[in-house]
């Protein structure tokens, strides 16, 4: 058992109102309303005594019940009424004894766990009978059986109610053993030490143990007897560095024992105890330890002080329904005097003696108290904030005051995370009791304001959260506690703190912890400013997206004017340089649309702030500075507002320059984000038309740095630089008479920059240049054009060979320039993009290359991007060409193409990558429905469309294969695509994905079967051109070995039964080509395909078999073993399916051929083997092989 | 451990009860909201807004929402982390002009995932105006009988006098109590 386990001692021993450490799921909590599986359970656990026997149907049945009461873990309460039935049926049960005791026992522990321990232990039977059994129970067993510990468990609770029992133990005793006077075998002390036995086990009994020790030694006769010689034991334990166990059993009993026993019996042990306490350095061990000893101080704290509320605290005004109601205004009168809102600030009515009698024990106690509430872990933390809460209670208000004093010292900059969350705790937990009194609000406020934007960085990551999440529970807590004319003066403090942290904390439970104190605090104290109209737009699930806290709801809340300029402060103050990169953006769209509604704050305060800082050598501050101050003054430009003076301009302007100057060193990651937040400035700069189109100097560095990361190899960079080159030339170039000339040459240089030897800058370019608006292109349309068609097609030079990225950067970018516009048969580029200049010919011949790109490395089938884009370009292409020139559908569109590249796309929609499949059969539905013309071009297009109806194409999901490829199959018939979707479906089935391959095989199964209805003419079609496909691909592995594969699959299936016939050669053609493919090779994995399907082939005509089993006898002596081996265990299972029908040899030959594949050891040298094949070939009548070369063995 | 699972665990433990109250405008929400607290009834404009109150009531504590008749209800209940407990719908019983639509906004409301489960109180106020329909009258009008979903119950009362605001409330606490709380 881990030591973890150990920690279900505190919900044990806390019960109510202890937090834990587990997840609570977030459900409706109250969902179900009542047990509705009651009769079901009950059947379950009467069952038990006819199947324990079983013990597979015991755990199957377990686990049934264990789900069924699961789901009440939320609402425990609601088995409450049942548990007493239950639990009879299982005692009952236990008491028969033997292995079903156990079971039932273990089932009882789910309802424990389930309803809490408290509540199931009331519950279960007083009768003092029962006490000897379970003693005996616990003493007999070894309790440290990880199988059987849920029964030690519910046993050890079971006891703690049996011994509460008012009955003399001695009476138990005497009828055991009449004449025993060894106090030592008593029952009693035998009790003690079966406690002391349950103590210290690492396992969930020794959790359970402290509740039963308690009980049992607060007996009034047990006190006596043992209570001393207990607590003596334990001190020892603790101050002794003893075993884990033992120490937290003892620091746990301690506490249990502090808790149960009435303080004057218990009194005079504290002094004695509390020093083992601290001289036990519990605060120096691990966590578990330091929880229990951070407990056990607060109990002895609670017994050294007397219980009594505090006369002095804080309270809300008169809150009974009932008297209310009733109006009794005498009654509430008084009522209300007595409980007004005001301190009672009269001490002296209450006695405060054992304070100052006790005065170091307590002193000693808080302080150690407010040292646990640092710690570094949260539920010692907790521990210790619930326990100060409970300490100040009992104490005078001086003095208490005194710890709020104390407590406001954690919250500096010194004190770590742990302090500033403990101190936040512990405030929430004061303030909850009333015992913060509004006066000292003043110097709380302003330390909670702190708290709930602290963040703390360390390195890539930052710690806080929990602080923050727990400031929000201060504020939420005195939303509750105070009176709104003591809240008043901090209203505007405490809802822009709440504001801030709810639209702008990285995470989520922390905005959401925010909203909800905000909407307590609406609520409760009425004086909040828009307090309604932020709580309707604020709520949980709006601002539970990060993006739309950010930037959709912080405009809403924006917008009043008490609010925003502490926003912008707020994201200028800490979030703009965020260490988080999504922050910062968000951080300066969020400042830029604020702004919106503060153009002179921004103007003047804001823009001189940030400009310094963009050169800051903090990359996060230089970054977000870069992104705000473009949003900043995007925004304003938008509305008309951005009026800069001449040295804010200026002072832009050289923010280029200078973070230039610094040079990048390398492609860090820190200068890539000084790259694209500068790449973004710029970009904002163009779009808000900065009136800098005559500096040639600002023009000149600008264009070099953004020409400079167009081949960046990081996407991001690339992309930003790309976007802003978009409206940066359109606003400093185009727009820009002194350099418009200058555009042609631009183009120019990037066209040839697109035949370079690097692969990102040819990428960059031709991402750069397919992102240009139409109006820079237009002068220069055809050089581009050309220049992308030739990067975008397979060159000579080998290195290009693979360069995918490229070739497919060049086709989206022809696709992106051709969907910006329509097609015109006029020559004016204000009607669209004059088709005369497109020469689709060239284009069509590129794409059709594209479509058959299989470039591999090692990332995979990289050429997928190449087909991808081809197809969308031909798509684009197609589809405007037909439109503009309805009339004459030919002019453009030549049926041949259409009939290519149909076929091809139709193929990809039958390969075996999904999105690529996706991808074709959305294009190929939509080129087939094209509508306004219809392009009549594709051909078969009526055919076709029955098979794929507007209805199945509205809801067809292109990626399940067991839905498209019945219907392409269809297109086997049509001429035209028979070869293209065979070639598809020859690759999909050979493939690796069992559903892929399942689905191509059943569809063209099921296509050959039915076609065999008229004959076989259709089939043997079908076969020439499979064949023909394996000889267009004669080496390419990529198709040659799935189709080995996949006409074997065939061939199993006796679909191609027809081909094996003498009249046709298809298998002799087969046997030729798998020879050829094979010859030679090294990867066995293709000539284990071979063989399989040489095998099959023997259920063929005489001439296929002899052919076949030629080729197998070579195998048969393969230089590789394993060859050899598959080879005779595959023909001998094909002999076995087949040479009944075909083979023409002697029963007795036969048998021997038999006897001498299984009985071989095929892995051995070639040389003892070769007798015995050749032995195998002499009996088959078939040639013995000729060994051309030498032996590799 | 966040706010969150905080909130969780006092609930349980300071036997918190959640109860929003809602109805179209002028139906008398603020009127018995404010009898609740003991408040003075005489000075009542719509409500604009919310308020948040919590009375102790028989070893309970019920915090009671009182939500203005804004367009945009939806973020009271949504917002929370807690669910709603207990749902006051409060119906003028001498608008009858308006009982179709009071119908209809009261079966929407109820298909709100985070008010599953939720008791359903149906106060019939002004009952002692002449003209006002009967309590049975207003369960025929509202369809009630066809909620199964919830628990649900029709009291008739009249929030200026405060008849019978208490036996409507106690049967109310009575039935969430029995699905969120252990009874001792």
């Amino acid at each position: 058992m881990s030591k973890g386990s150990r920690q279900s001692l505190v919900e044990l021993e806390e019960g109510e109102g202890t937090v834990g450490d587990e997840e609570f799921p977030l459900g409706l909590g109250c969902a179900l309303d009542l047990f509705r599986e009651k009769d079901e359970v009950v059947g379950i656990l009467k069952s038990l005594p006819d199947i324990y026997v079983d013990k597979s149907a015991a755990e199957t049945l377990y686990e049934k019940y264990q789900r069924i009461l699961d789901r009440y873990q939320e609402q425990p309460h609601l088995l409450d009424k049942h548990i007493e039935e239950m639990i009879e049926i299982l005692i009952s049960q236990v008491r028969i004894g033997s292995s079903l005791k156990y079971l039932s026992l273990k089932f009882l522990r789910q309802i424990f766990k389930v309803r809490g321990p408290k509540e199931v232990v009331k519950r279960m039977p007083h009768e003092i009978a029962d006490l000897v059994p379970v003693l005996i129970y616990l003493e007999s067993e070894n309790l440290d059986d990880p199988n059987t510990w849920e029964s030690g468990y519910v046993l050890v609770m079971w006891l703690s109610i049996l011994v509460i029992n008012p009955f003399n133990l001695k009476l138990l005793d005497g009828q055991q053993e009449e004449d025993n006077q060894n106090r030592d075998s008593s029952i009693a002390a035998r009790l003690m030490n079966v406690c002391k036995k349950c103590l210290v086990l690492n396992n969930n009994i020794g959790s359970a143990a402290p509740f039963l020790v308690a009980k049992f030694l607060t007996r009034p006769d047990m006190q006596q007897i043992y209570m001393s010689d207990f607590i003596d034991w334990t001190c020892k334990n603790i101050q002794e560095k003893t075993a884990f166990g033992i120490r937290v059993g003892s620091f746990a009993s301690l506490s249990a024992i502090f808790k149960h026993a009435k303080r004057q019996e218990i009194l005079h042990y504290s002094e004695k105890v509390l020093k083992a306490v601290i001289s036990s350095e519990y605060e120096k061990c691990d966590t578990v330890l330091r929880k229990a000893g951070t407990k056990l101080v607060q109990r002895i704290g609670m017994v050294f002080l007397r219980t009594k509320i505090a006369p002095w605290r804080y309270q809300r005004g008169s809150r009974s329904l009932l008297m209310n109601l009733q109006g009794n205004k005498a009654l509430s009168q008084k009522d209300v005097e007595k409980c007004d809102t005001q301190v009672n600030g009269d001490d002296e009515s209450v006695n405060y003696q054992e304070v100052s009698q006790y005065s170091d024990s307590i002193e000693a106690i808080l302080d150690k108290l407010l040292e646990s509430l640092k710690d570094k872990d949260t539920i010692v933390r907790w521990s210790a904030a619930k326990g100060i809460g409970r300490v100040t209670n009992r104490l005078p208000k001086d003095y208490a005051d005194e710890v709020v004093e104390n407590l406001l010292q954690s919250f500096s900059p010194r004190e770590s995370n742990g302090a500033w969350h403990g101190g936040c705790l512990a405030l929430a937990e004061l303030s909850r009791r009333g015992l913060l009194l509004p006066e000292r609000l003043e110097s709380v406020i302003p330390v909670i304001n702190k708290a709930m934007v602290y963040d703390e960085i360390r390195g890539n990551f930052s710690v806080g959260s929990h602080v923050r999440d727990a400031a929000c529970y201060v504020l939420w807590a005195f939303a509750r506690a105070f009176e709104p004319k003591v809240v008043e003066p901090y209203v505007h403090d405490i809802a822009t703190s709440l504001i801030v942290v709810m639209l702008f904390d990285r995470e989520i439970n922390c905005r959401r912890a925010a909203s909800a104190a905000f909407q307590e605090n609406v609520g409760r104290q009425g004086n909040f400013p828009h307090g309604i109209d932020i709580v309707t737009v604020a709520d949980y699930f709006s601002i539970g997206n990060r993006q739309n806290a950010f930037t959709t709801i912080s405009l809403d809340i924006g917008k009043f004017k008490v609010y925003t300029i502490p926003m912008i402060d707020h994201l200028i103050a800490l979030k703009f340089n965020h260490f988080d990169g999504s922050v910062r953006e968000l951080a300066a769209e969020a400042l830029g649309k604020l702004g919106q509604f503060e153009p002179d704050y921004m103007l003047t305060e804001i823009l001189p702030k940030l400009i310094p800082l963009c050169y800051d050598l903090d990359t996060f501050t230089s970054n977000g500075a870069l992104y705000s101050v473009g949003q900043i003054i995007l925004k304003l430009f938008k509305i008309n507002k951005l009026e800069l003076t001449e040295k804010t301009l200026d002072e832009i302007r050289g923010i280029a320059h200078k973070v230039i100057e610094r040079k990048f060193r390398g492609s860090t990651k820190g200068n890539e984000l000084i790259r694209q937040g500068l790449c973004f400035l710029i970009m904002c700069m163009a779009r808000a038309k900065l009136p800098l189109h005559k500096d040639d100097e600002f023009l000149t560095i600008t264009y070099k740095f953004l020409l400079e990361n167009i081949p960046n190899v990081d996407r991001k960079t690339k992309t930003l630089a790309t976007d802003c080159l978009r409206h940066y030339f359109l606003e400093f170039y185009f727009k820009n008479p002194s350099r418009q000339s200058s555009i042609s040459g631009i183009l120019e240089q990037f066209a040839s920059q697109l035949k370079t030897a690097s692969m990102p800058t040819r990428q960059g370019f031709a991402f750069a240049l397919g992102n240009f608006p139409l109006e820079i292109l237009r002068e220069n349309f055809q050089l581009v054009m050309e220049a992308l068609v030739s990067c975008a097609s397979v060159q000579t030079q080998p290195n290009t060979l693979v360069w995918a990225e490229s070739r497919r950067e060049a086709v989206l970018a022809i696709n992106n320039i051709l969907s910006d516009g329509p097609f015109t048969l006029e020559d004016d580029w204000d009607k669209g993009i004059p088709v005369q200049l497109i020469s689709h010919k060239l284009l069509y011949e590129c794409l059709l290359v594209g479509m058959d790109d299989y470039t591999t490395d090692k990332r995979g089938d990289i050429g997928s991007w190449v087909r991808e884009a081809s197809m969308l370009c031909i798509e684009t292409l197609t589809t405007k060409l037909t439109e503009c020139s309805p009339a004459n559908p030919d002019q453009f569109l030549d049926s041949t193409v259409v009939t290519k590249f149909m076929g091809l796309i139709a193929k990809q929609a039958v390969e075996k990558i999904d999105n690529l499949r996706v991808r074709a059969g959305k294009i190929f539905s939509n080129l087939l429905h094209h509508q306004n013309p219809i392009i009549e071009q594709v051909p078969q297009r009526s055919q076709i469309v029955q098979i794929f109806p507007a209805e199945f194409v509205a809801s067809a999901n292109w990626r399940s294969t067991s839905q498209t490829f019945p219907r392409f199959v269809e297109l086997l018939k049509f001429e035209e695509y028979t070869y293209p979707i065979l070639s598809g479906f020859v690759v999909s089935g050979g493939s690796l994905s069992d559903r892929v391959m399942k689905d191509a095989n059943g569809a063209v199964k099921n296509y050959i079967h039915a076609s065999g209805a008229m004959g076989d003419a259709e089939i043997i079609r079908i076969s020439e051109i499979l064949l023909q496909i394996f000889r267009d691909n004669l080496k390419v592995e990529r198709v040659t070995l799935p189709l080995m594969k996949f006409v074997t699959q065939l061939l199993q299936s006796n679909v191609l039964s027809p081909l094996l016939t003498s009249h046709v050669p298809f298998g002799v053609k087969l046997i030729d080509l798998v020879k050829s493919e094979v010859v030679n090779t090294t990867r066995i994995e293709k000539i284990i395909a071979a063989i399989d399907l040489l095998c099959e082939l023997i259920q063929g005509p005489p001439d296929v078999v002899k052919n076949s089993l030629r080729r197998l006898m070579v195998y048969l002596c393969h230089g590789y073993p394993r060859i050899r081996s598959i080879t005779a265990q595959k023909l001998y299972e094909s002999i076995i399916t087949y040479a009944d029908d075909t083979l023409d040899v002697l029963p007795e030959n036969l048998e021997e051929v038999m006897s001498l594949l299984s009985e071989t050891r095929w892995d051995q040298e070639i040389s003892t083997l070769k007798p015995h094949r050749n032995r195998i070939c002499d009996l088959l009548d078939v040639p013995k092989p000729n060994l051309l070369k030498p032996s590799s063995s | 451990m966040v706010l969150l699972q905080i909130l969780r665990k006092l609930k349980q433990k300071e036997k918190e009860v959640r109860i929003l109250m809602l109805g179209l405008d002028n139906a008398g929400k603020t009127t018995i909201w404010k009898k609740f607290n003991g408040e003075d009834i005489n000075t009542i404009s719509p409500t604009l807004g919310f308020n948040i109150k919590s009375l102790d009531h028989n070893g309970f504590q019920l915090n009671i929402w009182d939500v203005g008749g804004q367009k945009s209800l939806r973020s009271y209940w949504r917002n929370y982390f807690e669910s709603t407990d207990g749902l006051v719908w409060v119906v003028d019983s001498a608008d009858k002009a308006r009982l179709e639509d009071c119908k209809l906004e009261l079966h929407k409301l109820l298909q709100e995932e985070r008010l599953s489960g939720a008791t359903l109180l149906v106060f019939a106020n002004k009952c002692d105006l002449p003209g006002a329909l009967s309590a049975q009258e207003i369960r025929d009008a509202l369809n009630l009988d066809e909620i199964k979903t919830h628990h649900w119950q029709i009291v008739w009362c009249s929030a200026r006098t405060g008849e019978n605001l208490l036996d409507g409330i106690d049967w109310m606490i009575t039935d969430i109590a029995s699905r969120i709380f252990t009874l001792d």
